[in-house]
């Protein structure tokens, strides 16, 4: 198993990622997709703000640019490795016993649904300290709370360098929220994904 | 992964979640057991943060005493929202692809379980009339919330909705206009009263409860998104035995009979739609 010394110091083996966006996300993950070497597998899930609509289209743009499979989870749907998960327009995701999604239509929070810190709290619940969060462009601060979570469960926290960032409120309020463990340009945020050793599949 | 079980270890909230949910099942019979956990914490969590209780196990201690109490936790346990006409496809599916198959019964009975305020249901009753089969169907409309039912009953909702509303009528192949079908003041539209007459809203829990008999069309609609699957299978079954041959089943967008045991007793009208037919 190919594991990588972190800055923590651990040893660390990653079962899963959840990343947070919100304006300017569509463009980084596009970025991050394309900076993702072929042996990447870990399962990854992006919670990007849209619009509520009907269709959004983004996972058939992102599928363009990686070897991932690119899907918008359904229900109770399992987690695999090799997936790249999008969570749908105007849904909660959140991460259930037994790494299943589960959707909610709860009502937003601070204003977002699908809320990236409900997806990184239900998240950290269940893979605990194999969960990585990561938090990018954005105008608001959602995010924040979800990876002060994920490091009290011991997960592992990557925020946009906010100085990179299209906009940079979301990556500041996680960096406020919690000590988080790098603070990176995309590119090497990419590089620092794909160090990691895919935990339990290796 | 997790050698050491570490994974699968509950926190003490989660412990104390599922020993609050076997309590109240055990106490007063209602059964959230197979509710799906991500949600269910939050909504417990949110309660118990409005009402400044600090402990899954102190909530408990009050609500295995105090039936009210449960009621009214239940009652927010168990709230959802919608629309009018919620994702117009799913609706429009049902103009176009449905209705024309309906039209063969002298008469129509819809079950829409989990109906919440009802906007759905006047929706559905909206459609109906549109196509001139609003005098021979009936909707029963049901819900586990007594609250969410009366409300539905009612039929008067804020008019901060009646954008989406009017937008998804739209969207849905509306024939006319949605104000042919409400009254419109006081920060409120009102259901035009005639639509209500086909509607019979009554409380069912779709997990202790039974079946309808008979239905041509059974609609539920992000309400099996809270279940787990065990659960969902149940439910569904449930559904299964309320359907005619032939019969119509109408799920959320990101719900889906894939992987469960009656995905083959069904075909796929419209699979985005999430609109299938009883085939079995």
């Amino acid at each position: 198993m190919n594991q990588q010394e972190c800055s923590s110091g651990l040893i660390k083996q990653v079962e899963l990622v959840v990343i947070g966006a919100s304006s300017g996300g569509l463009d980084v993950l596009i970025t991050l997709l394309k900076a993702l070497p072929e042996h990447y597998r870990i399962p990854t899930v992006a919670v990007l703000h849209q619009r509520p609509n009907r269709s959004s289209g983004v996972p058939e743009m992102l599928a363009k640019y990686t070897h991932l499979q690119v899907q918008e989870p359904e229900d109770k749907q399992g987690i695999e490795a090799g997936c790249f998960y999008v969570a749908p327009p105007n849904y909660h995701l959140l991460i259930d016993g037994g790494k299943v999604f589960s959707l909610s239509l709860d009502a937003p929070l601070n204003f977002c649904r699908p809320s990236i810190d409900m997806a990184m709290e239900s998240a950290a619940e269940v893979y605990q300290e194999y969960l990585v969060g990561c938090v990018l462009t954005g105008a608001n601060a959602d995010g924040a709370e979800g990876v002060r979570y994920i490091k009290e469960k011991g997960g592992y926290v990557l925020v946009q360098e906010p100085r990179e960032a299209t906009v940079d409120s979301m990556p500041k309020a996680a960096i406020a929220a919690t000590e988080v463990d790098e603070i990176l340009p995309m590119v090497r945020i990419a590089e620092r994904l794909s160090s990691f050793a895919a935990g339990g599949q290796s | 992964m997790a050698q050491d079980g570490k994974l699968d270890q509950l926190s003490e909230f989660e412990v104390e979640v599922e020993c609050l949910m076997q309590a109240l099942y055990l106490r007063w019979g209602y059964d959230f057991r197979e509710y799906s956990r991500a949600s269910l914490r939050r909504r417990v969590a949110r309660y118990m943060s409005d009402n400044h209780i600090l402990r899954p196990c102190d909530l408990q201690h009050e609500l295995v005493r105090d039936k009210k109490r449960c009621v009214h936790f239940v009652r927010g346990l168990t709230v959802n929202v919608t629309d009018m006409f919620r994702d117009p496809v799913f609706y429009r599916v049902i103009r176009e692809q449905v209705i024309p198959e309906l039209r063969s019964h002298p008469f129509i009975k819809i079950w829409h379980a989990g109906c919440s305020t009802g906007e759905e249901a006047y929706s559905m009753s909206i459609l109906l009339h549109e196509e001139g089969l609003g005098e021979r169907a009936v909707i029963y409309a049901t819900d586990i919330n007594s609250q969410v039912l009366d409300q539905a009953s009612k039929g008067v909702y804020h008019d901060k909705m009646l954008a989406t509303a009017r937008e998804n009528y739209r969207d849905a192949g509306g024939k006319s206009g949605l104000d042919d079908f409400i009254s419109v003041g006081y920060e409120r539209f009102l259901i035009d009263p005639g639509l209500k007459k086909n509607i019979v809203f009554t409380q069912h829990d779709l997990v202790t409860d039974q079946v309808f008999g008979e239905m041509q069309m059974v609609i539920c609609r992000n309400v099996l998104i809270y279940f787990r699957r065990e659960l969902q299978t149940k439910v569904l079954t449930l559904f299964h035995n309320s359907l005619d041959l032939g019969g119509f089943l109408g799920l959320g967008i990101k719900e889906s009979l894939r992987s469960l045991p009656n995905e083959f007793r069904y075909k796929a009208i419209d699979e985005s739609a999430r609109v299938f037919q009883r085939i079995d």
